[in-house]
């Protein structure tokens, strides 16, 4: 391995970190709150430490294939262990661990949160925990190949590691362009959201803070009871709206500003996304609507719910825990599966389930024909056997990390339905579970090491496995003495 | 700059990674095999699109509606014209084909004009000219053309005659009326970009510039110019055979060729398709392996001025090469296509006598490139890296002198020039000026400039601040 590139790479997103620190920095200003010096302490260690980092002066500049998922794995790491500081510094939380748990939930976009008073916190903390999902949603080796001055062709890989999706990839030849344009996108839609919420009646700081939670898909609130605390219906219909958008792949929002709209209607995975929202929103409302008003308010927090979990952000308008079973086995699932590839959410991504529904149908057309000659193919490309199988792969991936995790966590004997939905809505970055980690509740009551536990989980989870799988093979840490 | 590139193949994936390293050139690739681009072991900033170049549908997905250029090279001559036309009629602004086959070569320029393509690659030719252009040279190292082929940049060990420069000093050696630039002298690890007093020591190499007849006479001054019915032995019988023995024919020089070949019928093949009276004297064609000792020794491999390696296999011209320097052959020249260059130089082999296809002709497509960029308003033609050692690099720069620049219409020697920086030969109409004092630079020049460790991006980057 190549450690002095992969941690001079690292170094440059620590700066960049500390960068993105003096925007909390300025709030903390502008609002008082006492909260100033956490950060100023914070920015100076990042940028120590970054910059040390960014002089070594590698032997062999050339940056492979393997550097780019050892880099991503360990700059997500690096990230959520410097983005705790400010934390750690301001004193409102118990431990360490506690401080590490809610940046990596941050910075995951998953926003599980081990507070159970955020109300108390001052508001340059606040505007962090939230910022860190605008940050990690659409990423921050994105960001990096997007500012860096000089980028090598290799970097792809840095994209392909931090990209959801089964096979990520460019949407313009140059690599640095595709990273700008996604910023530009993800940049402009949140703005437009921003403005939408102050219209609605929003504070301009809460506007900000839930536009980022929404752009994220990450779900941290400064209001205990989440959104439901606003009480505010237009900002729960925008919030609803713009869930779903950040749910759909960006590259097809590139081919929308491209004026290619056939691309977009005929998108598959976005007709099954569309499809499963209004089914299970359509299913939801008539399950739930004898414990609500009239069939409105039903139908208004069923939208909400199931747009906020389907793009696993995790806000929450009402105690879905106390819905019907139906209703919440629904919700569970939307929790697997998640949202597009390329968006800025977490789960499975439908794209793998309609690549695998339709391997299984291929599977099965064999039994009967078993000299046919069939391929999985969606939006008429074909995708190859190669890619079948890593979806697959993905699938026992995520499967044996949730039945280890599950295993751990159980050392803490909750029950089984609190632990199970704690570990999903880790791995697919989406907040609150059900139980004991439903909307109400938080993951404070978990010890020390299941902390640890889920923030393994948020982070493999983010970067989908294999960024976070290769820094346990031995390769990553032999030495190998060049001559 | 929006370029498209059809065929991943060994050529396609070079012109792709040589173009995508440069700024402000998008390039598509399009291949009709998805995996290739997985399979790549060094990825390339390109975006990449299965399908087959000449679907309408697949070669609007690559942008051929707004693309400037177009580059076809997969195997096929005729789906690289079709590819052409058909991105051409859709949009595109100018196409490149590559065409292999000779027959299609006979009829040139027009008829392809009028198909709309604007330039034909064929790799076969452009390697058989290169190597055609050392053996004219064969005390040379290395040649750089510059101007459309009417400057070259030569270079050569003085060890190969230590007479006639060891002891003596630039001036003594060099003059203004030599129409030869002394360009650089690379010495123990440095560059040096020499003046009048300096003395040449035995182990320096010199780069010199001017036009190749110049060049050709000082070689001959020194008594290292072509010798009269030189005894080339070429080994294998390739399309780039068939072209070099054309080209070696036209030479005023007179070589005596020997041609070996594994395959009996592309050997009869090759004899008829070259047997012409004026051939016939003075070529040989046998049938046989080239890596049979014997065979080489009977057919007198060491009695050869030059041997050159063009079978299919890399593996075999390595060692046939390395076999021939050992057996005393002066000029050996070897064909690689897979093996990377540095590899067989770490053989034993020398850099500038290594041909590889794949890079004569992607720098063919880049002054190409070149050219269609300097017409929109930038106006460096091309950039040669001729050395990189301990301290650092030197560049020969070919600039076009279309605006207002401010080192125009001064003598040279008024010009306050940047440290490292050897303004090596202006052209200007159908001239070649070796630059003294006095001369100047006037708009439509062409100008080389020699550049060491600097950052020249416009003529006027050479001045002092």
């Amino acid at each position: 391995m190549n450690y002095r590139l992969i941690f001079k790479l690292i170094g440059n997103v620590l700066r960049i970190e500390a960068l993105f620190m003096l925007f909390p920095l300025l709030v903390s200003f502008i609002y008082g709150g006492g909260d100033h010096p956490a950060f100023l302490w914070s920015i100076l260690i990042s940028a120590a430490v970054g910059t040390i980092l960014a002089k070594l002066n590698p032997k062999d500049k050339n940056f492979r294939a393997k550097d780019a998922f050892v880099v991503a794995g360990f700059s997500w790491i690096f990230l959520s262990l410097f983005g705790a500081l400010p934390f750690y510094f301001s004193g409102y939380f118990n431990s360490f661990v506690d401080c590490v748990f809610e940046s990596i939930s941050g910075f995951t976009t998953t926003g599980s949160s081990i507070l159970t008073n955020v109300e108390v916190l001052p508001k340059g903390i606040l505007f962090w925990r939230s910022f860190s999902h605008w940050i990690g949603g659409m990423g921050i080796l994105m960001f990096m190949i997007a500012v860096m001055p000089s980028i090598n062709a290799s970097s792809v890989n840095l994209l392909r590691a931090e990209s959801t999706g089964p096979a990520p990839d460019k949407i313009v030849p140059r690599i640095q362009e595709t990273a700008k344009i996604m910023y530009m996108i993800y940049f402009a839609m949140t703005v437009i959201l921003v403005v939408f919420l102050k219209i609605a009646g929003l504070p301009i700081f809460d506007s900000m803070l839930n536009a980022f939670s929404v752009a994220g898909t990450g779900g941290f609130s400064n209001m205990n009871a989440s959104i439901g605390g606003y009480n505010n219906i237009a900002a729960e219909i925008i919030m609803t709206v713009f869930m779903f958008l950040f749910g759909i792949s960006f590259s097809l929002y590139f081919a929308l500003l491209g004026r290619k709209f056939e691309k977009f209607i005929k998108d598959t995975e976005l007709k099954i996304y569309f499809g499963v929202v209004i089914v299970s929103i359509l299913i939801i409302t008539i399950n739930i609507s004898g414990l609500y008003n009239g069939i409105w308010e039903a139908l208004r927090h069923s939208s909400f719910q199931v747009s906020s979990i389907i793009s696993t952000t995790g806000f929450a308008t009402t105690d879905f825990n106390l819905w019907p079973t139906l209703s919440k086995s629904i919700l569970v699932f939307l929790m697997f599966t998640g949202c597009c590839a390329g968006s800025t959410g977490g789960g499975m991504k439908l794209i793998r389930f309609i690549i695998l529904f339709k391997a299984a149908k291929v599977e099965l057309d064999k039994i009967f024909h078993p000299g046919s000659v069939k391929a999985v193919s969606i939006n008429g490309k074909k995708i190859s056997n190669d890619i079948v199988f890593k979806t697959s792969l993905f699938f026992f991936i995520y499967f044996a990390i949730f039945f280890v995790s599950l295993l751990l966590i159980s050392i803490d004997n909750k029950d089984i339905v609190s632990s199970a939905t704690a570990v999903i809505a880790s791995l697919s970055n989406v907040g609150p579970g059900l139980g004991t980690v439903g909307p109400t509740g938080n993951y404070a009551a978990f010890s020390s090491f299941s902390k640890i536990v889920f923030s393994f989980c948020m982070i493999a989870g983010r970067l989908e496995f294999f960024p976070v799988l290769v820094l346990f093979t031995p390769h990553v840490w032999k030495r190998r003495v060049i001559k | 700059m929006k370029i498209i590139v059809v065929g991943c193949g060994k050529i396609g994936y070079t012109i792709a990674k040589v173009l995508s390293e440069k700024k402000d050139i998008d390039v598509t690739v399009v291949d009709n095999n998805p995996n290739i681009f997985d399979k790549m072991v060094e990825p390339i900033d390109v975006i990449f699109i299965s399908g087959n170049g000449a679907n309408e549908k697949t070669l609007i997905e690559a942008g051929a509606k707004d693309a400037d250029l177009i580059v076809s090279t997969t195997n096929a001559d005729e789906l690289n014209v079709l590819c052409c036309i058909m991105a051409e009629r859709l949009g595109t602004k100018h196409s490149i084909a590559r065409v292999r086959n000779p027959e299609y070569m006979l009829e040139f320029n027009k008829l392809w004009k009028d198909l709309g393509i604007d330039m034909v690659i064929n790799p076969e030719r452009q390697t058989a000219r290169e190597i055609s252009r050392i053996l004219r040279y064969h005390a040379a190292d290395d040649i750089v053309t510059f101007i459309g082929d009417r400057v070259e940049l030569v270079s050569f060990k003085v060890s190969e005659t230590p007479e006639y420069f060891v002891g003596k000093s630039v001036s003594q050696i060099f003059d203004n009326n030599m129409g030869i630039l002394l360009a650089i002298v690379e010495r123990e690890n440095q560059a040096l970009i020499p003046n009048g007093d300096l003395i040449f020591k035995e182990s320096d190499i010199i780069w010199i510039m001017g036009r190749p007849s110049q060049i050709m006479k000082f070689f001959t001054l020194i008594k290292k110019g072509p010798k009269k019915g030189q005894e080339i032995m070429v080994i294998g019988g390739g399309k780039i055979t068939h072209y070099l023995v054309e080209l070696l024919n036209r030479h005023t020089t007179k070589a005596n060729i020997k041609i070996i070949e594994k395959d009996r019928s592309k050997c009869e093949s090759l004899y008829e398709a070259l047997s012409s009276a004026s051939l016939e004297r003075r070529c040989l064609f046998i049938h046989g392996d080239g890596t049979n000792e014997e065979l080489l020794i009977d057919e007198g491999i060491d009695t050869m001025d030059a041997c050159v390696c063009l079978t299919d296999r890399d593996e075999e011209n390595v060692f046939i090469s390395l076999y021939a320097m050992r057996r005393g052959v002066k000029k050996v020249i070897t064909k690689i296509n897979y093996i990377h260059q540095n590899m067989a130089k770490s053989l034993g082999l020398w850099l500038g006598n290594i041909i590889t296809p794949q890079y004569i002709t992607a720098k063919t497509v880049i002054r190409y490139v070149d050219g269609l960029s300097g017409a929109v308003g930038r106006n460096i033609m091309t950039i040669h890296q001729i050395y990189s050692g301990d301290d650092g690099n030197v560049d020969a720069i070919e600039f076009q002198v279309n605006k207002k620049a401010k080192c125009i219409d001064t003598p040279i020697k008024k010009l306050k020039l940047k440290k490292g920086i050897l303004i090596g030969c202006i052209s200007r109409d159908f001239d070649i000026i070796i630059p003294s004092g006095e001369t100047e630079i006037h708009i439509g020049d062409r100008v080389i400039i020699f550049s060491k460790n600097n950052d020249i991006r416009d003529l006027d980057d050479i001045l002092e601040n």
